[in-house]
């Protein structure tokens, strides 16, 4: 059936070649002159086929698209229901974080060492047909690992969703650490298990550096990969190797414990209840600071992991929503040349037969 | 005056409500707090904390966390909490004690240490079902 070619729908390339055979996958010239020819030699019922076809696959990304629109709500509302905790939490953080400062606090979760090995959780989706989204962020990984082999440090990942699990599967000289798998809403007890690991492996002086790789959700239309550095919590300065040199991504966005930072981007159009005038200044601890900072720094871990796979859900989800969309678009347009190749055919074939009656007619009169 | 309570996981708010007296299982032992208590931060160990309202206790069950008290305003937060289902409280001590035996036979660290936690809310319900009837 070479009419019934549907493929690349999603793409969104421009259209070219003879306004006639307009198909949206006509990206080569080979391509062109061969669905040229295939569409011409289609005969009507092959056509009307591909036309249901079309019509029928419009059904599903139209409907792909719709449950994508209402999935991106329903993880807004998740990022609005979390509001609460992250800002009491950056609240209390920071306030304890003022308490302290003359104080020399040693938490095992901010103890900077030299750099040796560093663990990347790279967090992907579950499903394809969403763009380019999966394949940014893998990118954005590959990209990562090699500038760490540059740099001579060893490097594991931690793969959370199925997209990741699968491509890391089939590169067997990636050492993976973890498959995780991301599930549908992301969970706090998703979060835990991924803050369990990392912790672990940070603790037990296995990696010194822990770095978040997920997409970040900027709009309905815009979403950008980036490196967050999870582990060391450094209130500030950059992490080194061993030799002294800078190990943090050029585009690094660190967590700074000193600043109001870890916003969610979500709530950048929402307009924020007035905080309350700050703690008072006679705080007390009920136990040792040390004590309660490794009682905060847990739940600020698992919050930022909860954040992050909130926004790369987020990202996927409208990722999604803008693929489908342009498929749709694409099927309408294919559809229209389709139907308009057809009629030509049909009236072409009309044509032909009402010239055979007369020249029959005028051969017998 | 009255005091405000709010119980914050990182996924949802599980309660945002007045209180005559606040029962918080702190690392150090359960904290009291009464109106007009001074600003204080504790961390939480996994416990049962009890908010008093119009003469009535509620039980929430915590899974270690922190809490700050500030101007008549209690946060509490937490990575979780457990639902509080309805169980008999024969059932609520067999649990206990099974949870007891497992700490005891715990071999690694780690598994101690998950069984300790296991105790901790075992003995919680146990005390719930006491505030709850």
């Amino acid at each position: 059936m070479s009419c019934s070619n549907l493929t690349m729908l999603s793409s969104s390339a421009a259209t070219a070649g003879d306004p006639l055979f307009r198909l949206p996958s006509t990206t080569t010239s080979t391509t062109v002159s061969r669905r040229h020819s295939s569409a011409i030699h289609c005969n009507l019922r092959e056509l009307r086929g591909r036309i249901q076809s079309v019509k029928n696959t419009q059904k599903i990304t139209e409907a792909m698209k719709l449950v994508a629109a209402a999935k991106v709500r329903r993880a807004q509302e998740a990022v609005v229901s979390g509001r609460p905790f992250s800002e009491s939490l950056v609240e209390v953080l920071y306030n304890i974080n003022e308490n302290l400062q003359s104080d020399d606090v040693d938490v095992p979760l901010t103890r900077v060492r030299p750099v040796k090995k560093v663990c990347l959780v790279v967090v992907t989706g579950d499903r394809g047909l969403c763009g380019g989204f999966n394949n940014a962020i893998l990118k954005k990984a590959e990209q990562r690992i090699k500038d760490l082999k540059g740099l001579g440090l060893e490097y594991t990942v931690i793969s959370v969703g199925k997209k990741g699990n699968t491509y890391f599967q089939r590169r067997p000289h990636i050492p993976v650490d973890k498959f995780l798998d991301g599930g549908n809403l992301p969970t706090t007890k998703g979060a835990q298990s991924i803050a369990d690991d990392v912790f672990s492996l940070f603790v037990s002086e296995e990696v010194d550096k822990v770095e978040l790789l997920y997409t970040k959700f900027v709009s309905l239309i815009k979403s950008e990969p980036v490196i967050h550095t999870l582990l060391p919590l450094s209130p500030k300065g950059e992490i080194c190797d061993l030799n002294g040199n800078c190990v943090d991504a050029a585009e690094d966005e660190l967590f700074r414990l000193t600043t109001r930072e870890g916003k969610l981007t979500v709530e950048r159009d929402v307009v924020r209840n007035p905080t309350p005038a700050g703690f008072s200044p006679i705080l007390q601890f009920e136990q040792d600071p040390v004590q309660i900072l490794d009682a905060l720094l847990p739940l600020y871990l698992n919050s930022q992991i909860l954040r992050s796979l909130q926004e790369s859900l987020a990202s996927e989800l409208a990722a999604r929503m803008t693929a489908m969309s342009n498929a749709t678009e694409n099927a309408n347009e294919l559809k229209t040349s389709l139907s308009r190749v057809y009629n030509r055919q049909r009236q072409a074939k009309i044509t032909g037969e009402i010239l055979e009656i007369v020249a029959g007619a005028e051969a017998l009169g | 005056m009255v005091m405000n309570i709010r119980v914050l996981t990182p996924d949802r708010v599980i309660c945002s409500t007045t209180a005559d007296e606040v029962v918080l299982p702190g690392l150090t032992g359960q904290v009291g707090v009464l109106d007009g208590h001074a600003a204080l931060i504790t961390a939480l160990d996994t416990g049962l904390l009890r908010i008093k309202s119009n003469e009535k206790w509620t039980p929430i069950i915590l899974c270690g966390g922190l809490a700050e008290i500030d101007q008549n305003q209690v946060t509490v937060l937490v990575n979780d909490v457990e639902e509080l289902t309805k169980i008999e409280l024969s059932e609520a001590t067999k649990e206990l004690e099974k949870a007891t035996l497992e700490v005891e036979n715990a071999e690694t660290s780690k598994a101690r240490l998950d069984a300790s936690v296991e105790l901790k809310k075992a003995s919680a319900r146990l005390e719930a079902i006491n505030y709850l009837s």
